[in-house]
């Protein structure tokens, strides 16, 4: 199975060379957004199709590898790879969209160009990405890594200006920082892992033998991981970069920064978490991602109600929800299930505002909250969206972020950490209130009087979200069987339940 | 013996670009580095391969002793961006910073090896140094082109830790000099889009468009 897994890799990086080499050819070049659009939506629906095959494949007992297999798919990042598949997929479909407001934009005005590199670096995007959730051996895992950085920097530079040149430069450069520091975990996991016989940067071959880890040595690794790959996840204060770049993007781009980028850091650091889930060293692993996850609360809390531009709140709102999966981590025990399920639903409810937000900015010319009145007139569809993703993505019960927001306050309650949860509560309040009284006003508020026009809203730019909201819904309701076992094997994995 | 002469001089590169506010000096510095680091590498060879061996040295001597260095030069000259590092702090105030750092280091390595982790104390500390003292570069200044060459003494750092903590994993120390590809980009970067003409200079305090 392996090679099917290395596939995942390979293709879509086939398929952006396909996009390029394609507009070498002179007829082609002229129909380029024609092929661009095939090509993603090809692109992404093999990917999501080899996704599903590995788990109905004879690899279902995920986890089988050889003991120095570079790549390969388990429980828990089987988790993260459908997560990454099926968010691509509805940001290609949203793409052909996009693609086509970029055409028209061009027919209008002379000075636009076609933008080529569109389409092969969203493609290369989701090939690292790909590589880094599947990687089993941390210093690939950190190649991978870099290589996302690099490869998702032309998307923030869509735009052109100067504000996406400031945007780009500092995501590169604090990133890179973060990353430089990632490798100084990976050097200290080379040192930890002498004690065990061949174990090299495997994380299987790690795990198993962590009991024999040094404690020094596994404990400078862990923070220096932390660090680095909370620097790209996201995690404050460390997250400087997050809402510049997300804001540039365009939305179906900034959707997969916000959905799959940053959880593909948050899989590495479960992955040292993973190692050390057994050993003594997991309750100082918990408490710094307690720490962690706390100001990264807080820093949200503060933004999300400054930030006039509703992307840039968007952003802090993935901010939160890092935070909310590392004090999820740093609970551990029935926390790690919430987590797990958590990853996914807010993966969901953040792309699908990404992308409405998309089509805000189309129909508007802008995303600052103060502008953007009487979106039920306007984009009856995509204000109607952006109010129930809205309440999908802060906890509203029927959807099910409700029920692993609940789990981790549960879990908060039975472990008696009062403090914790008041905080969390009290943080959780202020985010939810910011996030919401501008989605209001955005939607329902009355415009200035000027006579009403209605917004075309193609069928693509809101299928995808209307069948995120659905599944979220659903989702709230019942867990199918065996989605919910392919949780706990990766709950399990994490020492949790 | 060779070895611990080669990671004292490097503490002292260290301690001079704390002192000093020129960016021709930057630029001899990150060469004398290089140059430095060619020698360390040497000196780990033992444990290598002929082929792994040929890349450190490729990669010290020629990228980061010539190539890197004669680059920001040319930039600096092309774009004509001005030749003081414009620091936030006093340069007095960064050499006892660079000492502090370096002593700190010196105290944690030495509690690192007296808590049994066998870790050579000289060279540990040195790049520890080294990264902590490029982050501060990065922190202290306004310049873009400064940034980059914080970056690089950062980037310095970790490539002498990867030495001398996996020289026997060559793959691992090659799969750190991919962050050179980053350095590559922050120059280019700067170089096409004339970063200093578009933002007036290449000055980080214009770069506050995007805030909250």
């Amino acid at each position: 199975m392996i090679l099917s897994e290395s596939m995942l890799i390979a293709m879509p990086a086939l398929f952006a060379a396909l996009s390029i080499g394609l507009k070498a050819i002179r007829a082609v070049s002229a129909k380029a957004p024609f092929f661009d659009k095939t090509i993603i939506v090809a692109a992404a629906v093999t990917h999501l199709v080899m996704t599903l095959l590995l788990s109905y494949g004879p690899s279902m007992t995920y986890g089988q590898h050889a003991p120095d297999a570079l790549i390969g798919a388990d429980a828990l990042n089987y988790l993260f790879l459908l997560i990454l598949s099926t968010l691509f997929l509805a940001s290609a479909l949203y793409s052909t969209v996009f693609i086509a407001e970029m055409t028209v934009l061009i027919r209008e005005a002379h000075d636009e160009k076609y933008n080529h590199w569109y389409v092969p670096t969203m493609l290369f995007t989701l090939s690292t990405l790909s590589g880094v959730i599947l990687s089993r051996n941390l210093g690939l895992m950190w190649v991978f890594i870099e290589a996302t950085t690099l490869s998702t920097a032309p998307l923030i530079l869509h735009h052109k200006g100067k504000e996406s040149l400031e945007a780009v430069w500092k995501y590169l450069f604090i990133c890179s920082v973060g990353i430089a520091l990632a490798f100084i975990g990976v050097l200290a996991m080379t040192e930890a892992g002498r004690s065990i016989k061949d174990a090299g940067l495997n994380v299987d071959a790690l795990s198993a033998g962590a009991a024999n880890i040094s404690p020094l040595w596994g404990g400078i690794a862990f923070v220096f991981a932390l660090v680095g790959f909370g620097t790209k996840m996201g995690l404050a204060p460390m997250h400087t970069w997050l809402p510049d770049a997300h804001s540039q993007a365009p939305s179906p781009a900034s959707a997969m920064f916000s959905g799959a980028l940053t959880i593909s850091a948050f899989l590495c650091i479960l992955r040292y978490y993973q190692i050390f889930s057994s050993t003594p060293m997991i309750g100082f692993i918990r408490q710094l991602m307690l720490i962690l996850g706390l100001v990264s609360l807080f820093v949200s809390a503060v933004y999300v109600i400054r930030a006039g531009n509703f992307k840039r709140k968007l952003a802090y709102s993935t901010i939160e929800h890092m935070g909310i999966l590392a004090i999820g981590m740093g609970l551990g025990g029935g926390a790690v299930y919430a987590v797990m399920l958590h990853t996914l639903c807010s993966s969901l409810a953040k792309h699908s505002l990404f992308l409405t937000s998309g089509n805000f900015l189309h129909a508007y010319g802008t995303v600052n909250v103060k502008d953007i009145r009487g979106g039920v007139d306007r984009v009856p569809q995509s204000a109607w969206l952006l109010v129930t993703g809205t309440l999908a993505l802060l906890g509203f019960p029927p959807w099910a972020i409700f029920i692993t927001e609940f789990s981790m306050l549960r879990q908060m309650v039975t472990d008696g950490r009062w403090f914790i949860l008041s905080v969390v509560a009290l943080f959780l309040t202020v985010i939810i209130y910011g996030f919401a009284a501008a989605v209001m006003r955005m939607a329902f508020s009355k415009g200035q009087g000027e006579p009403v026009q209605k917004h075309h809203e193609p069928i693509l730019s809101t299928l995808p979200q209307w069948t995120f909201i659905a599944a979220l819904a659903a989702l709230g309701i019942h867990i199918p069987q065996r989605l919910n076992t392919l949780l706990h094997q990766a709950a399990a994995a994490l020492g949790g339940n | 013996m060779i070895h611990n002469l080669v990671v004292v001089l490097f503490g002292v590169t260290l301690l001079y670009i704390s002192t000093t506010s020129r960016l021709g000096a930057y630029i001899k510095v990150l060469s004398v580095q290089g140059l430095l680091l060619f020698l360390f590498s040497l000196s780990h060879a033992g444990n290598m391969k002929l082929g792994h061996t040929m890349i450190l040295a490729f990669e010290t001597l020629v990228v980061k002793a010539a190539v890197t260095p004669l680059f920001i030069h040319y930039i600096i000259e092309k774009l004509d961006i001005k030749r003081v590092t414009e620091p936030y702090i006093d340069n007095f105030i960064s050499l006892i910073v660079a000492t502090a750092i370096i002593s700190v280091s010196f105290v944690l390595s030495v509690a690192l090896r007296n808590a049994g982790s066998g870790v050579d104390v000289l060279t540990f500390s040195i790049s520890i140094s080294a990264v902590v003292i490029g982050l501060f570069i990065v922190i202290t200044n306004q310049k873009l082109i400064t940034h980059v060459m914080g970056f690089l003494v950062l980037e310095n750092g970790v490539f002498m830790m990867s030495l001398s903590l996996a020289s026997e994993v060559p793959v691992v120390v090659e799969a750190g000099v991919l962050l050179d590809v980053f350095m590559g980009v922050f120059l280019m970067g700067i170089f096409l889009n004339r970063m200093k003409s578009t933002f007036e200079s290449s000055d980080v305090t214009l770069l506050r468009r995007l805030k909250d």
